[in-house]
């Protein structure tokens, strides 16, 4: 910390002001707007919108699904991009710095573009389904359903995966990796022993950022599969824009469920955690 | 030695590919004359693309797109950088509380906050904001904040800050000509990651879009949308040119600003 | 009343006392090493003098105005860094430009300003490069300059040369010593470093746990040290405690004898002593010799103590090995007494 007279601390406030401000109109009251509204029903403060969900095996389904869509998507995520994280540490500075790039506007290829793009390849007449179904493999793939998403958001999962943990991987320099081969460690007994533990904290908290981001996207869910993938968001925008089942309160309900089962996992991790890694050091 | 490196190279090659197959199949659709049942398409035309460049909403949703990614990148940096700048040099506890804040949009999906915005800013309030791009311009803000937070935050740590501001102060500079002339020179890396990322943000969303604005202000998404029903050689230009600004305009200011650091 | 003057300063952080009612005295035109071992508060002493760091009591005055509540840069004083505190983002012109900028003079007056001070410091190839692409011994030299440039009234380096390795330290001690004596600045230099601290102080002060143990020219603090923590801190003594001086010397004191090595006489036995000064001697056994570049260092065992001879490393001279039974001769002028 840098120490600041008075006349400027004042005005470093202001500076500070504009983002302060917008931050809570544009982040803290909507979320709170949300979080009123879910709690009123017919006008009437109650919990009824929340009952409603615990006790429909429609919309905990919802969850079901998204739960271990997400749940698969991180982990193809993390177990596909700790390789090549590791391979790219090795790289010229350039080409890391490509890749980055390169990974981070893939990890926004998102929505319509990357649903059509995978209906080109794997869609019903899509190239690969042809080529497999020549193959004698993979005979009747449907990726108008979970399947599909899966494999669909594994696609920009791998590539946020690669944002999330190259930092990190830092961590493991050459020299540690050095003394442990000249100890005689294998190659498999140093990641073991080594280099996963070091790295254990942040993939256990890139998990929970990639779980958080299948749960919460929306526009790849709609532009794939459309209102009959029973996933959470898909049930929250159907309520909020849709004609038929339009019901806000109950979405503002279940997009507090949401949030609540992917913020509760984050925060612990950021303060309980982490925190207690830093002191240990 | 050289058979690991070759090794990586290949691998890194592969994993490229990956990435750039769908990618490389839309555009192989947009300029298919026809592509079913086989695995390639069976010759080539620029049909779809005059087809689509005729259509006015075609141009309405690109012109709509930009308008918004400049206003967000105009306004974003110059309302989240100073508060970041600030708050690493002067303000621990704000700081504390911007490494909460830059993780929210991680674990609040954007539906949620889209929700929110739309309770707050669709007339119940007296203020109505759906429909026009300024909801998007500031819902995009705090969800693009942490792309600068993180990079910015990344170059501040390799600066010796304490002393660059003594040795500025001691030779004469107000606070607000060493943050001008030597804090954000150094940033400078961090900030145009945050820029690229942003740019990227902006003309990808369309959870946003189809919950805050719709039909009344169609961004590329939006229409890509629209498209989605019928024809898939338009849609596949469509995407193809929302690839070709994204890539373009992330390689000119990445290449302008690694020559700038070359002189 | 003299050029700097520091009086009854007092500075605490969290309660503990870094160093309390301290006075300095520095003249014009001279530079003043504080020397001590880390955490002695020198460099707390120093900031506080800069104005980076506020005291809880006491005065600064600089060329006879009160500058204690001024703020840093209204002081007239220059700063030097122990990392340089470069701007990175500025080429080496740039650097030296920036505070003549915040002084708003006119760009051709800069330009010739700049262009002096870069050929005074003999950095024209590197004008142009960027702290970056510098050594350490340019970083430093640029910010040397940097802090020159603006004339300060008053220039202050903290450690400037420690993060250096020792040939370029050396060299930068020599240029520092030369530019003082072309310019003339009045400066305050803070290092740990002894040999540093007599070779470039024109007075030295040596601080320990926040008070001055002694203040006075070079020569003086080495040859007669003020006490036996100056004696242990500045070069290298044999101490003799007054037991010791008793068993070997046969003599009574209630002082520990502090006695350098290189005044130690050392011969072969009955070859008698070169030097006809009076003395004790003492019979002992050369039990290692080191070369320390111009001298060579003999440890020699005399009874339970071991004691250091230094003796010119010069062809001519007499050599003495591993096992050789030598006498040591000790001059009575180079015994200092010291007292706790």
């Amino acid at each position: 910390m840098i120490p600041v007279a008075k006349g400027t601390r004042l005005l470093a406030w202001l500076f500070t002001a504009p983002f302060l401000l917008v931050v809570l109109f544009f982040e803290v009251i909507p979320l709170l707007a949300v979080a009123t509204n879910s709690l009123f029903s017919a006008d009437l403060l109650s919990l009824a919108n929340y009952s409603e969900i615990l006790t429909s095996a429609f919309y905990l389904g919802s969850f079901k699904v998204s739960y271990l869509i997400s749940a698969a998507t991180a982990l193809v995520g993390l177990v596909a991009a700790l390789p090549i994280c590791v391979v790219l540490r090795r790289m010229p500075g350039r080409i890391q710095q490509l890749i980055t790039i390169c990974a981070n506007i893939g990890a926004n290829f998102t929505g319509f573009p990357l649903a059509f793009a995978f209906v080109i390849l794997l869609g019903i007449s899509g190239s690969f389904t042809l080529l497999f179904a020549r193959l004698g493999i993979l005979d009747g793939f449907n990726i108008y359903g979970t399947t599909g998403l899966v494999i669909v958001y594994s696609y920009f999962q791998i590539l946020f995966a690669i944002l999330l943990l190259l930092p990190g991987l830092g961590a493991i320099t050459p020299d540690i990796e050095e003394a442990a081969f000249l100890m005689g460690a294998s190659r498999w007994s140093f990641w073991r022993r080594i280099g996963l533990p070091i790295l254990a904290p942040s993939l256990i908290s890139a998990y929970l950022l990639l779980f958080a981001n299948a749960m919460g996207t929306y526009a790849t869910a709609w532009a794939l599969v459309g209102g009959s993938a029973n996933v959470v968001t898909i049930r929250i925008g159907e309520l909020t824009a849709g004609d038929v089942f339009s019901d806000p309160n109950l979405a503002d309900a279940l997009a507090i469920l949401l949030v609540v089962s992917l913020i509760v996992p984050i925060l612990a991790d950021q303060f309980l955690i982490k925190p207690r890694q830093n002191t240990d050091a | 030695m050289r058979e690991r490196n070759r090794l990586d190279w290949a691998f890194i090659c592969l994993v490229a590919a990956f990435q750039l197959l769908p990618i490389l199949a839309v555009a192989l659709n947009a300029f298919a004359t026809d592509w079913a049942g086989t695995v390639l398409p069976e010759g080539y035309t620029l049909d779809h693309v005059r087809s689509i460049t005729s259509d006015p909403r075609f141009l309405q949703s690109i012109y709509n797109s930009l308008l918004v990614s400049v206003g967000s990148l105009i306004l974003t940096p110059l309302i989240v950088v100073p508060a970041v700048l600030i708050a690493h040099c002067y303000f621990p506890i704000l700081d504390r509380w911007m490494a909460i804040l830059v993780i929210l949009p991680f674990a609040v999906p954007g539906i949620v906050l889209a929700l929110g915005l739309l309770r707050i800013y669709s007339g119940n309030y007296g203020i109505v904001l759906t429909g026009t791009p300024w909801v998007l311009i500031f819902g995009y803000m705090p969800v693009a904040a942490p792309l600068y937070y993180v990079p910015i935050k990344n170059n501040l740590r390799t600066l010796r800050l304490t002393e660059l501001f003594e040795a500025g102060r001691l030779l004469g500079a107000s606070d607000f000509a060493i943050f001008t002339k030597i804090v954000v020179p150094c940033i400078k890396q961090g900030l145009i990651i945050g820029l690229v990322m942003n740019f990227t943000l902006a003309v990808s969303d369309f959870v946003y879009a189809n919950l805050l604005v719709g039909g009344h202000f169609p961004t590329l998404q939006i229409f890509m949308g629209v498209l989605n029903g019928g024809s898939g050689r338009k849609l596949s230009v469509l995407i193809t040119t929302y690839f070709v600004v994204i890539f373009a305009s992330t390689a000119i200011v990445v290449w302008a600003a690694s020559r700038r650091d070359d002189k | 009343m003299s050029y700097v003057e520091v009086r009854s300063l007092s500075k605490s952080y969290d309660g503990t006392s870094v160093f309390q009612n301290i006075d300095l005295d520095v003249a014009q035109g001279q530079i003043c090493v504080l020397v001590g071992p880390s955490g002695c508060g020198k460099t707390t002493l120093l900031r506080a003098v800069a104005g980076l760091a506020q005291p809880d009591g006491g005065t600064i005055h600089i060329d006879g105005r009160d500058v204690t509540h001024t703020e840093a840069k209204n002081r007239g004083v220059g700063m030097v860094f122990q990392h340089y505190a470069l701007f990175p983002n500025m080429t080496v012109e740039q650097n030296l430009a920036f505070g003549l900028q915040q002084k708003k003079l006119s760009a051709p007056v800069i330009a010739e300003k700049v262009a002096a001070m870069v050929q005074l410091m003999g950095l024209e190839a590197r004008a142009k490069a960027r702290p970056a692409a510098l050594s350490g011994g340019q970083r430093q030299r640029v910010a040397l300059a940097r802090a020159l440039i603006l004339e300060p009234k008053l220039l202050l380096l903290d450690e400037p040369l420690s993060a250096l390795d020792a040939q370029i330290r050396k060299r930068l001690r020599e240029e520092l010593k030369r530019l003082q004596h072309q310019i003339g600045f009045t400066a305050i230099f803070v290092t740990h470093d002894q040999e540093e601290a007599l070779m470039l102080g024109d007075v030295v002060a040596i601080m320990q746990s926040g008070r001055f143990v002694q203040v006075g020219a070079p020569a003086d603090i080495y040859n007669r040290p003020a006490g036996l923590a100056v004696a242990s801190f500045i070069g290298d003594f044999n101490l003799f405690e007054p037991a010791q001086v008793k068993a070997l010397f046969n003599a009574s004191t209630d002082a520990t004898w502090a006695v350098r090595p290189e005044s130690i006489d050392i011969s072969k036995p009955g070859k008698g002593h070169a030097q006809k000064d009076e003395g004790p001697v003492l019979k002992g056994t050369v039990s290692s010799v080191q070369v320390l570049v111009a001298i060579l260092r003999h440890y020699v065992r005399c009874g339970d103590l071991l004691v250091k001879v230094d003796v010119l490393n010069t062809p001519g001279a007499e050599k003495f090995v591993v096992g050789d039974k030598v006498s040591l001769r000790i001059p009575k002028h180079a015994i200092s007494e010291m007292r706790q």
